[in-house]
């Protein structure tokens, strides 16, 4: 019963030859190959690969990108004494990092962050050269640029994690090279800045991102139920509607009320795909500039929910824990100085509201003054 | 109509099986609530699992208590740190020791058998296991006597990190590189969370200090068996007011670690030889997993201190006074439940009712 | 009556799944059906449980609204409506409405004469929401585990599951699973962007066809997947997004209840490396 419902061509059609494609204008480098077919691929979309066109910007792409790749693996191979079988073992959790924050933003040498700061910009060169290739290809068809420009958000994304720790003052921020490492590097980034959760943008982002794949979902089965109508060939459908458009559109008004074109469901997917990338990078530019913790920027606009305490930390024991060492964190790791408490309004509680005073003595053996215990905005019964 | 409702309604007689059958399967995993419901802070355990870890702990039977002993001071010369128990107290107490540490009766691994008062061998090589020994008694002394706000009425003995072997579990030396364990000894800047919305100088700690704050959490957690809503609400990590009452049991336990590292077991350098020195030429030390093993209060929670005066290092223990236990008085009295402070710990506020005990509310 | 252009021949009688006639009709836009009924007493219903739960403990704004599910104690139990019955009353009746819209959709593709694709790619969505709020809280003993209803609540219980193993990035599963959201989203783009591309040319060329569609892509990767394969591929990404989602929650807890960093520990332990 499954192969009535279109999900994969159990008859593959193909011409004699492989396509060799349209005439191009603008565009010096060739076509390289003639194309051949792969029966697998047949199974579930076009069988045709190739010819790729070979440009100067698209071999100058893929040469920067492979010289990224490069640098990072011999990092990678050198940080386990260049043994092969070590390689391959931890590959996963090898990194290259970037420089330590006692750099700031001068240049590290190499071992200590410049091969990371050398690798960035290979890639950034690789793929700001992958973009224009995109343009290129699509003015030389006579096509629209919507493509290259929904790339364009995704690399503002990839720019703002470049750019916030510039903002921020140091390279130390960015994102390490390593599958297991840049994980890492998103939790610590969530946790220094207070719980990411609270974000409005990384929340707008996730939206996006959950409604696209929402969306391809709907619309990948919008169209496969309708492909018996020729509902797949959407341009012909876009420019004379038939009975497939026409279904598919009823089917939603009928369902939710409303529904969308043929064209136009391209036009809320293009937005939704564009907007996970663009919310997401507004909000990591945001963090370390202009919020330092998000979860008391939800605090104060009353957008952090308020639980009943329930099995918390006591009076009595917060009380006793005042006049503990406050030491701020070192801003160099691993270089070690003694941090003597400072007597500056900072607390061992994070929901302090800017209207409570406390002070924090600097001998810690002598048992702090009794202070009105901060109102806690979190709500305690 | 049947090409929906059949597949369907075996997708619906599949499931149903599924869950009735897993009811019974899955009946072994335990969650204990930590926090306010639906927060999802909750510790979950495989119930056979953690049943294999506590019966894999073998506990040594508490020897008989002190009997009778002669008045006056002890006999023996040298005796720089026990010379406040019986002389019965005092022969149980080494007994105890050498199973803790180095195998029932086995008192040639610390002392000159020929003269167990001296602190060299016959060969007037320094004995350090006996000079070791002599820092470690006024250590747990130290950790049951001022680290009350950790210790509770549980308390250590030697063999809550010996487990009956001269080497503990989870000692570790100085490397070159980046080491989590450096924060039980000498170094800070854990606290990475601003305490204030706006970015300010108060907070310069950067991604990289977190992801060690995080690594230390993580070595923490590993070594106690628990995760990080034990003693958080991740929402807020630094938040305090959100936090379980672990977590000023584990702040006192951080302290503590570094209290003992740096004044007891750093400071033993000059004592042991080269062959208990790590590669950079440091004494071993400790961390959490040294006395916790993967559990969530060392040996869970068996009561081992209270039945060994000599390693109180307070005034009494859960009602049964020290001092009663002079020479000629050796019957202890009666133990009841509550806890008496002493002058340097905490205040013994009543605990939060804490969280049950792994094994869940069943 | 708010017909579109061409409605009118589609609207006829048929396709019901249950009720026959009874209740196939139209109210407005919105096709009704049985599962119209149904489902909109359980929407109703579940929504002014909700209005309830709010009005029970009132927030400042609508951000902070919570409807927390009960304590772990009262395990598979019906709880007390104040300590967690609410949230176990709304859950069935969000489960009835899903399934009612779900079946509502059947009911729809048949009468138009569609394939049943969109109501079967529901299902795996409602699929993943039931392993969330049933099968797992089930598996672990308790409806409690299941997560609260709240805007930014919700996602506290995704950070407090998430550290309940340390580490959750490193869940096989939930590798998985983000790589399928991550490369549905680059597909709808690039899927969006084609067709637009190709209807919305520059001013002056003319729209362009479905050669324009394969050259492009051909020539910009080396392939290009064609006009039914996108959509075959998008759902394909969609759903295993969703199902890869669904078995990373299911396994942590009931299969797992150690650290996800731990887990790694069985290929760093390999024999073939020694």
């Amino acid at each position: 019963m499954l192969e009535y419902q279109n999900l994969f061509s159990r008859i593959q059609v193909r011409p004699p030859q492989p396509d060799p494609g349209l005439p191009l204008r603008d565009s010096p480098g060739g076509r390289f190959g003639k194309g051949f077919f792969l029966r697998i691929a047949g199974y579930l979309g076009d069988s045709q690969v190739g010819p790729v066109y070979l440009g100067t910007l698209g071999v100058l792409s893929v040469l920067c990108g492979f010289i990224a790749i490069e640098i990072i693996g011999l990092n990678m191979w050198a940080s386990v004494g260049w043994s092969t079988k070590e390689f391959i073992r931890q590959l996963p959790w090898l990194a290259l990092e970037p420089p330590p924050p006692s750099y700031g933003l001068r240049f590290p040498p190499l071992h200590d962050g410049g091969w990371y700061l050398m690798a960035g910009f290979f890639l950034t060169m690789s793929i700001l050269l992958w973009w224009l290739r995109t343009y290129r290809r699509a003015r030389a068809l006579g096509m629209g640029t919507h493509l290259p420009w929904a790339f364009a958000s995704a690399i503002f994304l990839y720019l703002s994690f470049l750019i916030q720790p510039v903002l921020v003052g140091s390279y130390s921020e960015m994102v390490p090279f390593g599958l297991f490492p840049h994980l890492d590097w998103t939790s610590a980034f969530s946790i220094r800045y207070g719980n990411l959760y609270y974000n409005p943008f990384h929340a707008l982002s996730i939206a996006f991102l959950y409604g696209s794949v929402l969306l391809f979902a709907m619309h990948g089965a919008t169209i496969l139920a309708v492909a018996k109508l020729g509902g797949e060939r959407e341009i012909e459908q876009i420019t004379d509607r038939g009975t497939a458009s026409e279904r598919a559109a009823l089917f939603w008004r009928w369902t939710m009320g409303f529904n969308a074109t043929m064209e136009s469901i391209h036009r809320w997917a293009w937005w939704f795909a564009v907007l996970v990338t663009f919310t997401g990078g507004i909000g990591i530019l945001l963090t370390g500039t202009v919020v330092d913790n998000w979860y008391l920027w939800a605090v104060k606009h009353k957008v952090a929910p308020a639980y009943p305490a329930q099995n918390v930390v006591t009076p009595a024991d917060l009380q006793f824990l005042r006049g503990r060492y406050q030491g701020a964190a070192p801003d160099t790791f691993p270089t070690y100085k003694i941090v003597t408490p400072v007597d500056t309004v900072v607390t061992d509680s994070a929901m302090v509201g800017p209207d409570t005073t406390v002070k924090v003595l600097v001998t810690p053996a002598t048992p702090a003054p009794v202070t009105p215990a901060p109102k806690a905005p979190g709500g305690t019964p | 109509m049947t090409r929906i409702l059949r597949p369907m309604a075996a997708l619906a007689v599949l499931g149903a099986a599924l869950l009735v059958s897993g009811c019974r399967f899955f009946k072994d995993v335990d969650a204990v609530q930590v926090g306010y419901r639906g927060t999802a802070m909750e510790q979950t355990y495989r119930h056979d699992n953690l049943m294999a870890k506590v019966d894999s702990i073998k506990l040594p039977t508490p020897l008989p208590p002190a009997g009778a002993s002669p008045p006056g001071p002890l006999p023996w010369k040298n005796v720089q740190v026990l010379n406040d128990i019986s002389v019965a107290e005092f022969n149980r107490t080494m007994i105890a020791f050498s199973t803790w540490v180095a195998g029932t009766g086995n008192c040639a691994y610390c002392h000159n058998v020929a003269n167990f008062a001296s602190d060299t061998a016959n060969d007037g090589k320094p004995l350090y296991t006996k000079l070791v020994a002599r820092r470690m008694i006024q250590m747990n002394r130290n950790i049951n006597g001022n680290w009350y706000a950790h210790v509770k009425n549980t308390g250590v003995t030697c063999y809550t990190c010996h487990r009956g072997k001269p080497l503990p579990q989870g000692l570790w030396f100085y490397t070159n590189g980046f080491q989590l364990q450096r924060h039980y000894l000498d170094r800070d800047g854990a606290r990475v969370v601003s305490a204030t919305m706006e970015p300010s100088n108060q907070n310069r700690s950067s991604v990289k200090q977190t992801e060690w704050t995080y690594a230390l959490m993580i070595n923490m957690s590993q070594s106690l068996g628990v995760n990080c809503t034990y003693c958080h609400n991740s929402r807020q990590f630094a938040s305090w007011d959100q936090a379980p009452p672990a977590r000023v049991t584990a702040y006192y336990g951080i302290l503590m670690a570094r209290e003992l590292n740096t004044q007891y077991l750093a400071p033993l350098q000059t004592v042991f030889p080269a062959s208990r020195l790590g590669k950079m030429g440091d004494a071993p030390k400790l961390q959490c997993v040294t006395c916790h093993g993967g559990a969530y209060k060392p040996l869970y929670a068996a009561k081992m201190a209270k039945h060994y005066p000599a390693v109180w290092g307070r005034p009494s223990w859960e009602g049964v006074p020290f001092a009663s236990l002079t020479p000629t008085d050796s019957t202890a009295a009666p133990a009841d439940s509550t806890a008496k402070a002493t002058t340097s710990a905490a205040p013994a506020a009543p605990a939060a009712p804490a969280p049950t005990k792994p094994g869940g509310t069943h | 009556m708010a017909l579109l252009s061409f409605e009118r021949k589609y609207r006829v009688r048929g396709g019901t799944l249950v009720g026959g006639d009874l209740f196939d009709f139209w109210v407005g836009p919105f096709y009704v059906g049985f599962f119209g009924v149904a489902g909109a007493i359980c929407t109703i219903l579940g929504t002014l449980l909700i209005v309830y739960g709010v009005v029970l403990d009132p927030q400042t704004s609508l951000w902070q609204w919570n409807i927390a599910p009960p304590d772990l104690k009262y395990g598979l139990m019906f709880a007390p409506l104040r300590e967690g019955g609410l949230w176990q009353l709304i859950t069935l009746f969000a489960i009835g409405a899903f399934v009612c819209w779900a079946l509502r959709e059947a009911e729809i593709s048949r009468k138009l004469g569609m394939g049943l694709h969109v109501p079967w790619t529901f299902g795996s969505a409602i699929l993943a929401y039931v392993t969330l709020v049933v099968i797992r809280p089930v598996l672990l003993g308790a409806w409690g585990h299941g997560f609260p209803y709240g805007i930014f609540s919700h996602l506290d219980w995704v950070s407090n599951v998430g550290y309940q193993y340390l580490h959750f990035h490193y869940n096989p599963a939930h590798m998985i699973a983000i790589t399928f959201f991550f490369t549905t989203t680059l597909a709808l783009a690039m899927h969006g962007s084609l067709i637009l591309s190709v209807t919305n040319p520059p001013k002056g060329e003319p729209v362009k066809g479905s050669e324009h569609e394969n050259v492009f892509f051909r020539d910009f990767v080396g392939y290009s997947i064609g006009a039914i394969g996108i959509h075959r591929l998008g759902l394909l990404l969609a759903l295993n997004a969703g199902i890869w989602a669904a078995i990373c929650i299911v396994i942590s807890g009931p299969f797992w209840t150690g650290d996800w960093v731990r887990w790694w520990d069985w290929w760093l332990n390999l024999p073939i490396w020694n």
